[in-house]
């Protein structure tokens, strides 16, 4: 029996998930999502930015910035920046400025051991995740007024 | 075909790069006044867009933001299926047009409406 568009649209999207064998394949599924996340926060963004043009809209934009749905999605778009950002960079590291990829390529990537699995590369996605963390923790301290800077 | 589309995934990359630099600035002026809330009170902001070199920051990452992330969208919506990130395309185009003029209105507001 044929497949329906809709089954085929959640057999890809599920294939994102399944399977994460490893912290590559999380970075992957990171990387989507934040992006996703990011391109939807970002109309909203311009949209409610706008009030500032308004005092007495502002002042309400600012009464549901203080929600406590709001804040939940400031700490994960807090998130969504730093790794998308800290990936991102990886990313152009590797891919467009060959970062930690060996002076000579092995015959064949799938004979030899995997590239992606070298230290070089292997340090990188992990300062990505732990920068990410970290700075994500710092902003949310900071978002919440637990971390007052001077 | 090919050609167009390589450059547009040139400047998938170039607007990453842009956007380390501007988000990079746009998020310390969110931390310079050292209080979150501070920093989004209706005399900060508008202090921040009477700022012309903070303006033209935040109009450069308005527009690359909107094409890596409306592009990326088209890419994600191509991948899952080529048909509707075909329609997607020129969707997400008029959108990401319709909200860099919101934006820019936002911008000049300083100019058009001065302080209240």
């Amino acid at each position: 029996m044929a497949e329906s568009s809709l089954q085929i649209l959640i057999k890809r999207v599920s294939g994102w998930f399944v399977p994460i064998i490893n912290i590559e394949r999380l970075a992957y599924l990171l990387h989507r999502l934040t992006g996703l996340y990011l391109a939807i926060y970002l109309p909203l963004h311009i949209i409610s930015t706008h009030n500032s043009l308004n005092p007495i809209a502002w002042a309400q934009e600012m009464i549901l910035y203080g929600s406590p749905l709001v804040k939940i999605g400031e700490v994960i778009l807090i998130f969504a920046i730093f790794f998308h950002g800290f990936n991102g960079i990886r990313l152009l590291l590797v891919e467009y400025f060959n970062v930690c990829l060996p002076k000579k390529m092995p015959s064949s990537l799938y004979i030899e051991k995997r590239l992606s699995l070298d230290n070089c590369q292997k340090t990188l996605l992990y300062l990505t995740f732990v920068l990410s963390i970290i700075l994500t923790i710092l902003g949310t301290l900071y978002l919440l007024g637990l971390l007052v800077l001077w | 075909m090919n050609m167009r589309y390589s450059s547009i995934m040139k400047w998938q990359y170039w607007t990453a790069i842009i956007l380390i630099v501007v988000l990079t600035i746009h998020i310390a002026f969110r931390i310079i006044p050292g209080d979150y809330e501070k920093s989004l009170s209706y005399e900060n902001v508008r202090s921040n867009y009477s700022n012309i070199g903070y303006s033209i920051i935040l109009l450069i990452l308005l527009a690359a933001a909107l094409f890596h992330g409306f592009n990326g969208l088209r890419v994600i919506i191509y991948e899952l299926s080529p048909r509707a990130g075909k329609i997607a395309g020129p969707i997400l185009l008029v959108l990401g047009v319709i909200f860099v003029v919101i934006g820019l209105l936002t911008l000049l507001g300083i100019y058009i409406f001065p302080f209240h």
